[in-house]
């Protein structure tokens, strides 16, 4: 398949066109959003599923097989949120707090993305392997913890009266990043998967793999109108953390896609790690940069990591990662 | 019965910091809390929730004085950086012996 075509099939996927309807609606200043409920429900259903089927397919891999893919991501999510910061800093001009900030986000994953790219390869006819939920799960906690102890030492520096209290707020971001919903679904999801095995799994399977696509889709489109809503911020942000906003992923995407590479995994596999280090987290990021970084601005994290670089992963960024990876793979 | 004068005081926040006023509210002395998820908008908007309008709304039954030293507290600690509104009303309770710490 040609680039154009592959970027054509991606774009008229469901996922791709529920999330446009979604920006669509908002643009239309429509009414419809999905309550939030269902929308809370949805997440937990899509992660808990990718965890259960990562661990039973952990359940089956050997230690020697993900060794190195695992080290792989582990060097992803030490570098990640440091090359952010320094771009943030010198190429963005912003101030050491909001690039430690938006630093957190580019240093995490965001596990819609993952889910993502995971259905782009399945449509290009390739698969990943089976422990990429485990790599998702080991990328999330070095990235955000770098970044935000980057945002803190700057910050003590600044202001030596911040000091009183403190510790206790650092106790409690771990506990955040540690009990966040994404985290405890996935792992908690993997953990179970791994326990039961493949066998046990096949009572539950049916719920959990058969209404997935589907979900996904009314998912996106949600994430289509939250988006949508972050438009007019684009305006606020200005130019220079729009083309970030799209240069990091690239720069991360293509490091993830040569370190999956160079650690074993297939084409899919790279693609997946190269979309996932592209990604920004917006879900488990910005609470905790909120609560350890209150000076940094909230727009510009959530204004990058939902209007800029979630859409752009979606539509044109995994498509470039599987090309790199299939390029790379010969 | 009687009815006796005491403080209701409302913190319209952000909902990333329920759970630490929640804490602070406790350790000050207040004895319970009504929390409800509310949606609105006011000047200066520094929201970090996916959805920007969600607020949370936290009610406090508190006498006079504890009202205004949790408020204080708040104003400390978030007002210069978080999207937070706090005040309060007079209200008429029975039985303020539920409001006291045992």
């Amino acid at each position: 398949m040609t680039a154009f075509e592959i970027l054509k099939t991606n774009l008229l996927s469901p996922i791709v066109l529920a999330f446009l309807l979604g920006i669509v609606t908002k643009l239309m200043k429509s009414e419809l959003s999905l309550p939030k409920d269902l929308y809370s429900s949805l997440f937990i259903y899509l992660l808990l599923a990718i965890g259960l089927k990562g661990g039973v397919e952990l359940s089956e891999s050997t230690f020697q097989v993900i060794a190195w893919p695992a080290f792989a991501t582990i060097v992803l999510g030490c570098v990640t949120p440091i090359s952010a910061y320094l771009i943030m800093r010198k190429l963005g001009r912003f101030g050491q707090i909001d690039a430690a900030a938006l630093a957190a986000h580019y240093g995490s994953v965001s596990a819609v993305t993952f889910i993502a790219a995971n259905q782009f390869i399945e449509q290009m006819g390739k698969t990943a392997e089976g422990f990429m939920p485990t790599l998702l799960t080991l990328l999330e906690s070095p990235g955000i913890h770098i970044a935000l102890a980057i945002g803190a030492l700057k910050r003590a520096k600044n202001n030596s009266s911040i000091s009183s209290g403190d510790k206790k707020t650092k106790s409690a971001i771990f506990h955040e990043i540690l009990t966040g919903r994404s985290m405890i679904l996935l792992v908690g999801g993997l953990v179970i998967g791994l326990l039961m095995g493949a066998k046990a799994y096949e009572p539950v399977k049916p719920f959990f793999e058969t209404g997935f696509k589907g979900a996904l889709v009314l998912f996106l489109l949600e994430m289509g109108i939250v988006a949508g809503s972050r438009l007019s911020d684009l305006k606020k942000v200005g130019l220079p953390l729009i083309f970030l906003g799209i240069l990091i992923p690239i720069l991360h995407g293509t490091l993830g896609v040569f370190l999956g590479d160079w650690s074993g995994l297939s084409i899919g596999g790279a693609t997946v790690l190269g979309a996932m280090a592209a990604s920004a987290s917006y879900i488990a990021a910005p609470p905790a940069v909120r609560m350890t970084l209150p000076e940094a601005n909230p727009t510009y994290y959530l204004t990058a990591s939902l209007a800029v670089t979630f859409p752009f992963n979606l539509v044109i960024g995994i498509p470039l990662f599987f090309k790199l990876a299939e390029w790379l793979a010969g | 019965m009687k009815l006796i004068n005491f403080k209701l005081v409302t913190i319209i926040c952000e909902p990333v910091l329920s759970s630490s006023i929640l804490t602070i509210n406790q350790d000050l002395g207040a004895t319970g809390f009504t929390v409800t998820e509310v949606r609105g908008q006011g000047n200066g908007e520094k929201s970090s929730g996916e959805i920007p309008d969600l607020k949370s709304k936290i009610e406090i039954v508190a006498e006079p004085q504890l009202a205004l030293k949790i408020m204080e507290a708040l104003a400390e600690k978030f007002f210069e950086n978080y999207s937070l509104i706090t005040y309060s009303s007079d209200i008429s309770i029975l039985r303020p012996e539920k409001f006291e710490r045992v």
